[in-house]
C-alpha cells in the first residue's frame, strides 16, 4: 500500500520526535483537504485578499468574461456562494475558457467545454488559494493557476524528480499529466508546497 | 387571460415535480473505484466533497454501482486535484447516471452533501 508523502513526512516527525498515536492521528487528520465553501444563497464577491493576489479580480469585465452563463448556472445550482460577475477568464484549454470564479470564503477553478456545454469546478478555501493557487483536473490534465507575481513552479514526482515549469507573464496557467506529485510555489507569501493527484 | 395563467401555472408545477435530486453516495469509496446510481435522469448539476483529493465526478451511462475508477464516462470529468470539492455543471441532456470516483492511492470518504440535481 502507497503511503502519502505528506503521511510519512507526519510518521517521520512522529519517530524523531516521539509523539503518540492520538498525536499522529490527529496530525495526519490535518492532512485532509478542507471542505467544500459553506451554503450562501447570495454570490459573494471577490474580497480584498483575493484581488491582492489575483488582480484579474479587480479589473473590469472584457466581453468574454461576461459570457458567464454557465458559472452563472454553477451558481444557481450549487449555492455555495458563486460570484458569476466577479468571475474572470484566466485561460483556454482546446474546449473552452478557464475561469477563476469566487465563491463563499473560496475560489475555485472552473473549466469551461462549448462543444456539450458543461462547465466543471475546483474550489478551495481563499486562505489557501491566495498563498499557493488553486488546481483543477478533467481525468487527464490538471490545470493550475499561480498567484500573481510567481513566475515558475517546481513539481515534484513520485521518484522525487523535480520538473521546473515557467510560467509566462500573463499567463500563469500550468498544466500537469502526471498521477500524484507535490507543487512549490515561491510567491509573495513565501514557498508553499502541496500535493496535487490526478492527471 | 386567466387560461394562459392557468396553463403557465400547471407547467410551473410539472416542472418541479420533474425537477430532484438524488444522493447517490456517501460513505468510503476505495482506491481504484467508482460509483454510479442506480436511476439516470437529465443531470443538470453534480457535486463531491471527499476528505482525500484526486477523486472526479462526471455523468455516465452503462452499469450501476461499482466500477473501475478508469473506465471511460459519458462527460468530461471534474476532479479535486487539490482540495475536497468538486463541480460540474451539464447540459441537461436525458440521460445519465451520476459518477464519482477515486482513482487514488487511498480511500476517500465523501460525505452527505455529495449529490446530482436533474
Amino acid at each position: 500500500m502507497r503511503i502519502s508523502k505528506r503521511l510519512a513526512a507526519v510518521a517521520a516527525i512522529a519517530a524523531v520526535s516521539g509523539v503518540g498515536g492520538s498525536q499522529l492521528l490527529t496530525l495526519a487528520l490535518a492532512d485532509d483537504p478542507p471542505p467544500a465553501p459553506p451554503t450562501s444563497t447570495v454570490p459573494v464577491p471577490a474580497t480584498h485578499d483575493q484581488k491582492t493576489a489575483f488582480a484579474v479580480l479587480d479589473q473590469a469585465p472584457s466581453t468574454a468574461d461576461t459570457e458567464n452563463a454557465l458559472v452563472t448556472r454553477l451558481a444557481n445550482e450549487a449555492q455555495r456562494g458563486f460570484a458569476p460577475t466577479d468571475a474572470r477568464i484566466v485561460g483556454s484549454t482546446a474546449t473552452g475558457p478557464i475561469w477563476l470564479v469566487p465563491a463563499n470564503g473560496a475560489l475555485c477553478l472552473a473549466l469551461e467545454d462549448t462543444t456539450d456545454g458543461s462547465l466543471g469546478a475546483s474550489c478551495e478555501p481563499s486562505e489557501a488559494v491566495i498563498t499557493r493557487g488553486v488546481t483543477v483536473g478533467d481525468g487527464s490534465t490538471v490545470y493550475g493557476l499561480a498567484p500573481d507575481g510567481v513566475t515558475s513552479v517546481d513539481v515534484i514526482d513520485a521518484g522525487s524528480a523535480t520538473t521546473t515549469i515557467d510560467l509566462v507573464p500573463g499567463d500563469s496557467v500550468y498544466r500537469l499529466n502526471t498521477g500524484h506529485v507535490t507543487v512549490t510555489v515561491d510567491g509573495s507569501s513565501g514557498m508553499r508546497s502541496f500535493d496535487v493527484v490526478g492527471g | 387571460m386567466v387560461c394562459a395563467i392557468i396553463a403557465i401555472a400547471l407547467l410551473s408545477a410539472a416542472a418541479t415535480a420533474l425537477a430532484g435530486s438524488d444522493h447517490w453516495f456517501s460513505g468510503t469509496l476505495v482506491q481504484g473505484y467508482g460509483f454510479a446510481s442506480t436511476a439516470a435522469h437529465s443531470i443538470s448539476y453534480i457535486e463531491a466533497t471527499g476528505n482525500h483529493n484526486g477523486f472526479c465526478v462526471a455523468k455516465d451511462t452503462g452499469t450501476t454501482g461499482y466500477a473501475s475508477a478508469t473506465k471511460t464516462t459519458a462527460g468530461t470529468r471534474a476532479c479535486s486535484s487539490s482540495g475536497g470539492f468538486a463541480a460540474r455543471v451539464e447540459n441537461s441532456a436525458c440521460c445519465y447516471h451520476g459518477w464519482v470516483d477515486n482513482s487514488t492511492s487511498n480511500d476517500i470518504i465523501f460525505d452527505a452533501s455529495t449529490h446530482y440535481s436533474y
